[in-house]
């Protein structure tokens, strides 16, 4: 376990990502664990964004982490293995977004996230700004959500998002405007001081 | 003005909450239940497997042939029905007068 929690340290270095993750496809089990052992904090990181129930969260990371291991035969080496997680992550996002909207639609629940606990270490200011902003962007269709989501809380581009999600540039575009537009509308009925 | 102060309201808001912190991860119980999930060859679907039967290079020469031969047989088929059809074509034009003279 130490190994591990040292390997998750380690700074990512594309090619020993490789060599880890072309070993875990050959069935060895303790480059699987290395190889989770070094990416689940980003992923973590990713799918908090999308959640605000610890236990919705840990269910997220294990989905990841089970389709990885169910599809790294179908991982080629020449595609960057980090780029492959990081699609299988923001699809298990989006995923959960198009779950929660149809739970909202036919259930007329509001998120039950008030015996959320705070993580210890965490900053309160930051974690009451995260609630608010997860809450406003939860009212967004889920593909609308997911693009603001990852655009807005993860800081990337709409054309790297795009390509994860496996839309070419217009439709991107499109999406983005749109989602935008309706963002704002949101927030012009929600008054954000 | 109030959607320009939204806007810049919204952005703080998302850069502030991007300090927020996942909750900690019980790596040992994710590891777990990996352990017990077997990493076997992806079946492929069946769109896969589909674009794969046109992913060889026989397949553009196989599809020329096709064509060819598909093309051939309209050609044939058409010249026989013209020769089927021609008597009674000729049949009725004399019926309704022939050529004028």
């Amino acid at each position: 376990m130490a190994a591990l929690l040292l390997s998750s340290r380690t700074t990512k270095d594309p090619d020993e990502d490789h060599r880890v993750v072309a070993l875990a496809q050959q069935g060895n089990r303790a480059s699987l664990e290395t190889v989770v052992a070094r990416h689940h904090p980003e992923v973590s990181r990713l799918l908090w964004r999308f959640t605000r129930r610890p236990a919705d969260h840990a269910d997220l990371v294990q989905e990841v982490f089970l389709r990885v291991v169910r599809h790294l035969p179908a991982w080629q080496p020449d595609q960057p293995f980090l780029h492959w997680l990081r699609r299988i992550t923001v699809n298990v996002g989006r995923d959960f977004c198009r779950r929660e909207a149809t739970r909202r639609r036919w259930l007329d629940q509001p998120d039950d996230t008030t015996a959320e606990a705070i993580a210890p270490g965490a900053d309160p200011a930051a974690h009451a700004a995260a609630a608010e902003a997860k809450a406003i962007l939860a009212e967004l269709a889920p593909d609308d959500r997911t693009l603001l989501t990852l655009h807005y809380l993860e800081g990337w581009d709409f054309a790297q998002i795009g390509e994860l999600l496996g839309w070419s540039r217009p439709v991107t575009k499109l999406r983005a405007f749109r989602a935008r537009r309706r963002l704002r509308t949101l927030l012009a009925e929600k008054n954000l001081p | 003005m109030k959607r320009p102060s939204s806007d810049q309201a919204w952005i703080a808001l998302t850069h502030r909450a991007r300090a927020d912190l996942p909750p900690p991860l019980d790596l040992p119980a994710l590891l777990h239940r990996l352990e017990t999930t077997p990493v076997e060859p992806a079946a492929p679907s069946f769109l896969e497997g589909f674009a794969a039967c046109f992913a060889t290079r026989r397949a553009l020469v196989a599809c020329a042939a096709f064509t060819t031969v598909c093309a051939c047989l309209a050609t044939w088929q058409s010249r026989e029905t013209w020769h089927e059809l021609s008597p009674w074509i000729e049949l009725l034009y004399l019926t309704i007068g022939g050529p004028s003279t």
